[in-house]
């Protein structure tokens, strides 16, 4: 076991750690040339955050999930504070004062709602009335609204994929997902049409449909989104070399040390960089996803996928504003771009999966890797001598004795 | 029941895989294949050039200079800097040092090293108005507000050397407060002296349009095109913070000097020439007079002078160009030596003057003409040396008429204007076809009814000095830039046959030697001249345009030279005493410099 526990601590962390320090590395690009000193905050948090993940990844993940709601009432405290008392900066206020430290409730967030909704599905296996999906919508909608309010609509709209992905493996059916997706459509555009900032709908224009806007909106909402486009396209198949991106060096990026960090690794270490760094958030993404299915037990699943999931569709928003896709937004690229919290709430992210990973609700029994890396081990303590004795599985690592519901209509 | 949902699972992860495949696609299309419409705007970029004089200071291209025939300076372009304070400036305390500067104490610094420059200032303003930081506005409430000053001019007039000095130290001290824009100015060393001619410049910085000096008076708007130097058109990438950089940018037009203008003009010959109109013009009751000297041989004109007599009055240097009046009897040497030309009179010619008042008859028309000095018969010459007006109307109304009268004056070209480039030079203007024939024989033959400026007159009565050809005036000889010469064209054309010019010249002669300009008679030069007094309009007013045209030295002419005095009044009014003596101090001191060799005795 305690094997095992090795292998997916150090993949989980190993990963993690790998994409903090390529970005760490690209930061450090980006702050010489603005000649600003955050890269030494952002090591501090790097450290704080390391510790922090190996504590969580230490505690049971059931443990944290049974205070699960105390984590969210709390977090939603210091989301609820931040109208009252928070620090405005780039017209939003998002941000808390706490001993000197700035801290973005809504970051923490993100984690107390993966717990908080996993704690609430994990019992919960009958969603065919509306009425029972009503304690969902309230803990979907609490934080949601509050984080609208700031304004950060980016982050707002994330938890909706993260907790639609953690109801559907929770046993939601596909009609009730596909009857949420179109209503969320709905409201997208409703939102869209009465609800969005000037500034925010000028964002949405440029990136959909250009050719609405006048030529000075376009210059206005549009202006990173060109330079981003421009510095991955100047960046080639190897990238102009650490610190000698053309963009990069000439300050026509603002934001590029968290927001569009995606477009200076693509220019200055090209497309090669750019598949390097999808490698490892793929990688990691499927770690995470691959614990989910291997856990046997639903609280444990669920907060892998919620983890995967936000984990996943953040970076493919960071990476799809940086390119065009998706409206220009403030979205951090989890562990590559500078930011504190941002980079803690991802460390515990990360350690929570690898908490259920640990567990021994895992079965990683017929993993072709951990059985081979059992083979080398065992080949290495013996020597070239008779072939040693293949571990018999357990109950409990049995390849899949699971019980799979039927496809359907949920049991009763 | 324990819903395990693996296949659920497995198809987010694959949905998420599939959006990062998306992205990776998008990411290649970037890099590799750009949008044609990214291509084009990069190529539209091309026509948002900016205008600029040039890549570093010493590049820039100056306005061109203004000299005059010995190339002194009467136009110059330079630059030097202001002294700009933004007191809001960021500031940050240099590494390494435990407390940073005071605003105050960074003032101060600055204040020290224009001491140490040898740049006066005033030392205590100098501290207030660079460390005030607010002040105060009207609010859109109509209250008062305090405003944060981004910049104020502290000094101006600081010299590149000591812009360089001070710009390294403040830099080394990390100061941000202080920046010194580069000033392009345009200098006029000869201060007052042909102000007027010379002009003045204005600088204009319209958008879409390049910025410089623009000509707003006298030769600095006539030759503006030429004197303007040329920002160049230049493309180049801007970095974030809005700098422009030179590395990948390219010139789509090179910037340009202007070119520099030598005019045919004197100093030493303007000093005296304003010097002495100058006295003339406050020693006679009078509104201001003008005076142009012109070099007889090519038509270069060498001096341009005026003067008001009230010194409140506005300027009025260039009146020798740009005013016409009528010129009273020194017309009357051209329409003699026309009718001579025609046949219409001879040298043996007599004229029965009878007195002082003879009255003209036409049918039923009349009209009596007065003369100031009164004569029994005189014959051509007479006429000419006498200034008789009866003579002269004679001539005009009996041998001429009003037809001929104004052939004669358009065949001397006095309707056409001189090629000169000046602005508002003026016209010629001639007796209105309203009136009668009578008056429009009458009236011209002794300088009435038509006006023209001195240019004019002093151009097409130095035909007499060239044996009667008019040469085109000329006040630009040639323009130069970078070695590059472009010489004035110069034009003549024959107005007179050259035995009548001679003859009128020695006319001339004896008009100073006999007749209305002995003024003139005592020098060691023999000169030839004419002078005229017209009535003021309104006529009958008392007041006089006295004036005289000389040419001297008769023998071999080197200067033609106009001196007239406007509204004179009072005991003194005749030509040949008002701008006589004027005519005679300055030939007396310029043709000596000149070095013209006496001809006569005194």
């Amino acid at each position: 076991m305690i094997g095992r526990f090795r292998l997916s601590s150090l993949i989980f962390f190993g990963l993690a750690l790998g994409l903090a320090l390529f970005g760490y590395w690209t930061q450090t690009s980006v702050f010489e040339v603005t000649g600003d000193v955050s890269h030494r905050t952002q090591g501090k948090w790097l450290v704080i955050s390391l510790v922090a993940g190996i504590a969580v990844a230490m505690i049971p993940y059931r443990f944290l999930l049974r205070r699960a709601y105390l984590v969210y009432a709390a977090a939603l405290g210091l989301l609820a504070l931040v109208p009252v008392i928070g620090v405005s900066r780039n017209f939003s206020r998002r941000w808390l004062e706490l001993g000197g430290i700035s801290v973005q409730p809504s970051e923490l967030m993100k984690i107390a709602f993966i717990l908080a909704l996993a704690r609430m599905l994990q019992h919960k296996s009958d969603f065919g009335r509306w009425r029972k999906l009503l304690p969902v919508a309230i803990l979907l909608g609490a934080p949601v609204l509050l984080i609208f309010a700031q304004p950060d609509l980016s982050t707002a709209v994330l938890f909706v994929p993260t907790g639609l992905a953690m109801l559907y493996v929770a046993g939601a059916e596909r009609r009730h997902v596909l009857r949420i997706l179109l209503g969320g459509l709905i409201g997208a555009v409703l939102i869209f049409s009465f609800l969005l900032a000037p500034y925010q709908r000028e964002r949405v224009l440029s990136t959909f449909m250009r050719s609405k806007l006048t030529e000075s909106e376009q210059k206005r909402e549009g202006f990173q989104l060109e330079q981003a486009i421009r510095s991955i396209g100047i960046g080639g198949l190897a990238g102009q070399g650490w610190g000698q991106g053309t963009q990069n060096r000439l300050n026509m990026l603002p934001y590029r040390h968290n927001d569009f960090i995606f477009a200076v690794i693509a220019e200055e270490r090209g497309f090669l960089g750019a598949l390097l760094l999808f490698g490892l958030i793929l990688a990691l993404m499927m770690a995470i996803f691959r614990t989910a299915r291997l856990s046997r037990e639903t609280g444990g699943r669920l907060l892998c996928v919620g983890t995967g999931t936000l984990f996943g569709c953040q970076s493919l928003v960071h990476v799809g504003v940086n390119i065009g896709l998706v409206p220009t937004t403030g979205m951090t690229l989890p562990f590559v771009s500078a930011g504190g919290t941002s980079l803690l709430t991802f460390s515990i992210a990360v350690a929570l999966a690898s908490s259920v990973a640990r567990s021994r609700e895992v079965s990683f029994a017929g993993s072709p890797l951990a059985e081979q890396l059992a083979r080398l081990r065992a080949l290495g303590a013996t020597g070239p001598g008779p072939e040693p004795e293949r571990p018999r599985p357990t109950a409990l690592q049995a390849p899949r004795p699971m019980v799979e519901s039927s496809p359907g209509r949920p049991t009763r | 029941m324990q819903a395990v949902k693996t296949q659920q699972v497995l198809r987010i992860s694959l949905l998420l895989f599939g959006m990062y495949a998306l992205l990776a696609a998008r990411i290649f299309h970037v890099q590799y294949a750009p949008d044609q419409k990214v291509l084009e705007e990069q190529a539209s970029k091309e026509s948002r050039s900016r205008w600029r004089w040039g890549k570093d200071l010493f590049e820039r291209p100056a306005r061109g200079q203004i000299r005059d025939r010995n190339l002194r300076l009467l136009a110059g372009s330079y630059e030097d800097f202001d002294l700009i304070c933004n007191p809001n400036a960021k500031y940050r305390k240099p590494p390494g040092a435990e407390t940073g500067l005071a605003l105050y104490e960074r003032v101060e610094i600055l204040s020290e090293l224009l001491l140490d420059r040898g740049i006066a200032h005033d030392r205590d303003q100098f501290l207030i108005d660079g460390t005030r930081q607010y002040r105060m506005v009207e609010g859109d409430d109509g209250k008062p507000k305090a405003k944060k000053i981004r910049g104020v001019k502290l000094l101006s007039g600081i010299r590149e050397l000591d812009r360089a000095y001070m710009q390294r130290v403040l830099v080394a001290q990390g100061i941000p407060n202080f920046s010194f824009p580069p000033v392009s100015r345009r200098e006029y060393p000869q201060g007052d002296l042909l102000a007027d001619v010379v002009g003045k410049v204005g600088w204009i910085g319209k958008q879409d349009e390049a910025p410089r000096f623009q000509g707003a008076t006298g030769l600095e708007l006539a030759y503006d095109a030429l004197l303007a130097a040329r920002p160049g058109r230049f493309v180049c990438e801007k970095d974030g913070r809005g700098q422009e950089m030179d590395v990948d940018g390219r010139w789509l037009e090179e910037p340009e000097a202007g070119w520099d203008l030598t005019t045919s003009l004197d100093l030493r010959i303007q000093a005296i020439l304003d010097r002495e109109l100058a006295a003339a013009v406050l020693a006679h009751p009078c509104s201001g007079g003008a005076a142009l000297v012109m070099d007889s041989q090519t038509g270069e004109i060498l001096a341009v002078a005026g003067h008001s007599h009230d010194p409140k009055k506005a300027r009025s240097g260039a009146i020798a160009l740009t005013e016409a009046r009528e010129p009273g009897s020194t017309i009357k040497p051209l329409i003699v030596a026309k009718a001579l030309e025609y046949g219409l009179v001879t040298w043996a010619d007599v004229f029965a003057i009878n007195g002082g008042h003879h009255v003209f008859r036409d049918g039923k028309l009349s009209r009596g003409v007065h003369d100031s000095h009164p004569n029994g018969v005189l014959d051509l010459a007479g006429v000419v040396i006498q200034s008789s007006n009866i003579g002269m109307a004679m001539i005009g109304a009996e041998r001429l008429g009003a037809d001929r009268l104004l052939q004669a004056l358009k065949e001397l070209e006095l309707d056409r204007l001189p090629e000169i480039q000046f602005p508002a030079l003026a016209r010629t203007t001639f007796p209105a076809r309203s009136e009668n024939r009578l008056d429009r024989a009458i009236s011209p033959s002794f300088g009435h009814a038509i006006s023209m400026s001195p240019l004019m007159l002093t151009t097409t009565m130095n035909v007499f000095a060239t044996g009667g050809l008019r040469h085109e005036p000329l006040l630009v000889l040639r323009a130069e830039r970078d070695g590059e010469v472009v010489e004035a064209r110069r034009e003549q054309k024959r107005l007179l046959p050259p035995e009548i010019a001679q003859d009128m010249l020695e006319t001339m002669a004896r008009v100073v030697e006999e007749g209305t300009g002995k003024v003139l008679a005592k020098m060691p030069w023999r000169v030839a001249a004419k002078t005229g007094t017209a009535q003021a309009l309104p006529y009958g007013s008392g007041k006089y345009h006295s004036s005289m045209v000389a040419i001297a030295p008769v023998a071999a002419p080197r200067l033609t030279i106009y001196v007239g005095l406007y509204d004179v009044h009072g005991q003194t009014i005749y030509g040949g005493s008002v701008a006589g003596p004027v005519i005679k101090k300055v030939l007396e001191q310029v043709l000596p410099m000149l070095g013209v060799a006496p001809d006569q005795e005194k």
